[in-house]
């Protein structure tokens, strides 16, 4: 038996009005995959990444998840069936501390966030979890301080540890490297490098640095339609990408 | 680490326990503590004063079940009266009726608080901003309404009155001194606040102020934000009830006055002039507020609404953190 | 059919009044985003002014009327420049704490001033008596009412719709931000239309006595209809006022009629379905 991709879609549209910034996109994420989408400024990559989390609703198409259609199924139940997202603009608990961000997440993730209180095996599970979380990026020193006092990089990180606490089988990120400095693109990296064998991951990201040392294939997105899909080397070679996109900053 | 003698460290390590389960259980409660011993000591001294002391436990009850959805749920309401008269009505109602226990009649109060909150906020939670501020505002004038209307259950403007209630647990008798509702109303706010506190504290508490933080991101971690809503605010509209219910009890009327906006209006002002988001904020603003309109009601009973209206400008224009805040702020300055 | 009409001649007096005493809350809303509990208290202050000259300058009421009118801007004014000012600084929750306060020190100084009783003005002489519709008396003052509030319902739409003013006021209900950006001057737009709401609310409050008697805790009593008022016309639109307070106005004087038992609940269980199914209100932006 093949097993079903981990993320998989269908002939997604999307129009705004006149503007149709989602044109018969499809394309399938294997499990355990690590895909880049890129794509000029306005292409429609946020709007994709609306459309696949439920934050938005296509005009039509279909959205499956290990071979299930989720189009229908709300935010949380996708959330619940593993499918995360970080945010191009940051979204977080403003004012939560870092712990107790991460901690949200990782209550959510168990189904615990409605409980009067824990057992100790849950809590120290999570706090075991949080702990673990908060030293791959570096944010044990800043567990306590609350987000909206943190500088714009530090929440970018304190994203994908939401994003990390849920669970995730399906990863998308949108632009996480946007705002951070060198040194924490380089934390970024190695913790998406150490991420879990299983979990699908697609990156929006404009930083090609980072694409074509992370990503094993790259889709090209434009106005709404997909241009490309292929490996780094195929993609970076690709003179109508280069044109479109490429060109203008790798020249 | 380096061990001495093994017999001194297990003393030493026994009696380090015993003082650290002490002190431990002592900071984590030591709110209720604070309003225990408050409790005693204005009992000690002030004899005279139990009736009015005995309100502003009361209305500190009422003020906590508000903080709990404004302070750390966001929702912001113009409409808690609703269930504080309700509850109040229950209790009242009970005792005329059914049963004179006491106990019983504060269950009541709570179930008709809670049921009327879920009705309510099951659709009006729906919305939010000042959409909500007005539904909360329209709910209660319904609730009101229909009390002035229904005057052969609610005695219309003359209100109930005539019931009695039966000794608590069978021991207490309320007397005329007021000794019983004094310490019955302290017990009920102490025991209240150890709720509060547990629930806020409890990863629902977190999940409740995720959500006042940011909706949409708390629905994105698979949080059902609607379904945490409505039940946080029929936890609180449980706890108006149950505050109703003690006041109709203890003072032995119930009156459609209870339902009005202005007992919104003043519970929100208590609350944000003790501080909002703390608990013992809405103890502190509940007797503060008691206290100073009933001096400048005795006072000047033309000019306390004066007082206390400049006092709320005064108090967002230089305290916007409510007296707790100051309190914290002071403290924090003196080391 | 004669008591219908009357009913509806009625009922359109109440709603009307209700929207000169809301008209100035939505704009403020719609412009300053406060939650201004206050409102009323400008309805109650024109009431309080206008009784002050008819009794103390032995004015008519049409006399006394503008000088209720100028004599609440003026306040207005003032607390513009104090109390408002502040609030546009501080949190939702802050705002009904210190509007509250407000409303407050105005409740007891008119009690302090006026006392405690309930008023109403004296209906001038030219306007007073009946306008019989078969056997149905319709005071004459009623219809004197509805033809006012119509007149300057329209001339605000004028103003709002045609005029070089109404065209930034739009702009700035519809995007604060944007409108500082493309140059008006918002701060003034904001100030002068919760001025000029103010002098609406005490045209209503002194105009309207007939049907809501002076009183002290009129600044509170009536905050409940005009709030729900603005909710369900939508927050910040003229239109959504005028429309609900015609309706809150007749289906509320048609159901005291109609159902006598149900009392004032009608209205607001129907006001409460109206919102459930549009929280935004009637004509307010969906976004
Ligand atoms: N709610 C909306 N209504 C109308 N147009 C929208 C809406 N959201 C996005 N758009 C438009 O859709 C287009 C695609 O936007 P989108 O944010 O998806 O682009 P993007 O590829 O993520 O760009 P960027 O690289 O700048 O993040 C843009 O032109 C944007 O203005
Ligand atoms: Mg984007």
């Amino acid at each position: 038996m093949i097993q079903s991709p981990a993320l998989q879609v269908v002939d997604l549209c999307k129009n705004f009005g006149a503007l149709r910034v989602t044109q018969e996109v499809s394309f399938h994420l294997p499990v355990g995959h690590r895909r880049a989408l890129i794509g000029p400024n306005g292409a429609g990559k946020t709007s994709l990444i609306h459309q696949i989390t439920g934050v938005l609703r296509p005009s039509s198409g279909t959205v499956s998840l290990e071979g299930t259609n989720i189009v229908r199924h709300s935010i949380q139940q996708r959330v619940r069936q593993g499918l995360v997202r970080t945010f191009q603009i940051n979204s977080l608990f403003p004012d939560l501390t870092v712990i107790d961000n991460v901690r949200l997440a990782a209550l959510a993730a168990r189904g615990l966030h409605r409980s009067f209180g824990l057992t100790v095996d849950h809590r120290s599970l999570i706090a075991v979890e949080i702990e673990r979380l908060l030293s791959t990026l570096g944010l044990v020193e800043l567990g306590t301080v609350k987000v909206s006092h943190l500088a714009y990089g530090k929440r970018r990180l304190v994203e994908i540890a939401l994003a990390l606490a849920l669970k995730p089988k399906v990863l998308l990120l949108d632009e996480p490297a946007a705002g951070l400095s060198r040194q924490e693109i380089s934390v970024l990296v190695r913790v998406l490098r150490a991420l879990p064998k299983h979990i699908a991951v697609l990156i929006v990201e404009h930083d090609m640095e980072l694409v074509f040392e992370y990503a094993e294939s790259i889709s090209v997105l434009v106005q709404g339609r997909l241009l490309r899909t292929g490996t780094v080397d195929e993609v970076r070679s690709d003179r109508e990408v280069r044109d479109v996109y490429l060109g203008r900053r790798h020249v | 680490m380096n061990s001495p003698e093994p017999s001194a460290t297990l003393d030493v390590a026994a009696s380090a326990v015993a003082n650290s389960l002490i002190t431990r259980t002592v900071s984590a409660w030591r709110v209720e503590f604070a309003v225990l011993a408050a409790v005693m000591i204005f009992y000690a001294f002030g004899q005279d004063y139990l009736a009015l002391a005995s309100t502003a436990l009361v209305t500190a009850i009422f003020v906590l079940s508000l903080d709990l959805i404004v302070g750390y749920a966001g929702i912001e309401t113009l409409g808690q009266a609703a269930f504080f008269g309700i509850g109040a009505y229950a209790a009242g109602l009970y005792a005329l009726h059914v049963g004179t226990d006491p106990i019983i009649g504060l269950a009541v109060g709570a179930i008709a608080g809670a049921l009327v909150g879920y009705l309510s906020g099951e659709v009006i939670l729906r919305t939010g901003g000042l959409s909500l501020l007005m539904l909360t505002l329209a709910v209660a004038s319904v609730i009101q309404e229909i009390a002035n209307t229904a005057t052969s259950i609610t005695g219309g403007a003359d209100g109930l009155s005539g019931y009695s209630i039966a000794p608590i647990f069978g021991l207490f008798q309320f007397d005329l001194a007021g000794k019983t509702a004094y310490f019955y109303s302290a017990t009920v706010l102490i025991v209240g606040l150890a709720i509060c506190r547990f629930i806020v504290e409890s990863p629902f508490g977190l999940s409740l102020r995720g959500i006042k933080g940011n909706v949409t991101r708390a629905a994105l971690l698979g949080i059902g934000t609607h379904r945490c809503l409505v039940a946080v605010y029929v936890i609180s509209a449980a706890l108006a009830g149950l505050a109703g219910a003690l006041s109709a009890q203890i003072s032995g009327v119930v009156g459609t006055d209870s339902l009005s906006f202005v007992v919104s209006g003043n519970a929100m002002v208590m609350l944000i002039l003790g501080g909002v988001g703390r608990l013992y904020g809405a103890v502190i603003g509940a007797i503060v507020f008691v206290v100073i309109s009933d001096q400048a009601a005795s006072v000047d009973p033309k000019n306390w609404l004066l007082f206390v209206g400049v006092l709320l400008i005064l108090a967002v224009r230089f305290a916007p953190t409510g007296l707790a805040g100051v309190l914290t702020a002071l403290g924090r300055r003196m080391g | 059919m004669a008591s219908f009409v009357v009913l509806t001649i009625n009922g359109l007096s109440f709603g009307l009044i209700l929207f000169l005493l809301s008209a100035g809350l939505t704009l403020t809303l719609g412009l300053m985003r406060i939650a201004n509990l206050a409102h009323c208290g400008f309805a109650m202050l024109g009431g309080y002014i206008a009784l002050f000259a008819v009794t103390n300058l032995k004015l008519g009421l049409l006399e006394a009327t503008p000088i209720a009118l100028v004599g609440t801007m003026l306040l207005a004014l003032l607390l513009d420049r104090t109390v408002y000012r502040w609030a546009r600084e501080v949190s939702q929750l802050q705002q009904v704490m210190l509007t509250i306060g407000l409303t407050f020190v105005m409740v007891a100084a008119v009690n302090l001033i006026f006392g405690a009783s309930i008023r109403a003005l004296p209906i001038p002489e030219v306007l007073s008596g009946n306008y019989f519709l078969g056997a149905f008396a319709i005071p004459i003052y009623r219809l004197f009412l509805v033809a006012l509030s119509l007149l300057v319902a329209g001339a605000i739409w004028f103003v709002i719709r045609f005029t070089n003013y109404g065209a930034r006021l739009r702009a700035a209900i519809d995007n604060p931000r944007m409108a500082q950006c493309i140059g008006s001057n918002v701060d003034a737009i904001v100030s002068s239309a919760f001025v000029a709401g103010c002098g609406l609310a005490a045209l209503g409050g002194a105009l309207g006595t007939s049907m809501y008697p002076l009183e002290p805790t009129y600044a509170l009593i009536y905050l409940v209809p005009v709030l729900l008022v603005v909710a369900v016309g939508g927050l910040g639109s003229l239109e959504g006022s005028l429309l609900a307070a015609i309706l809150v106005g007749l289906l509320d004087t048609y159901s005291r009629y109609l159902l006598p038992a149900m009392g004032g609940a009608a209205i607001y269980a129907i006001a409460a379905g109206i919102l459930l199914m549009r929280p935004r209100g009637l004509l307010g932006q969906h976004r």
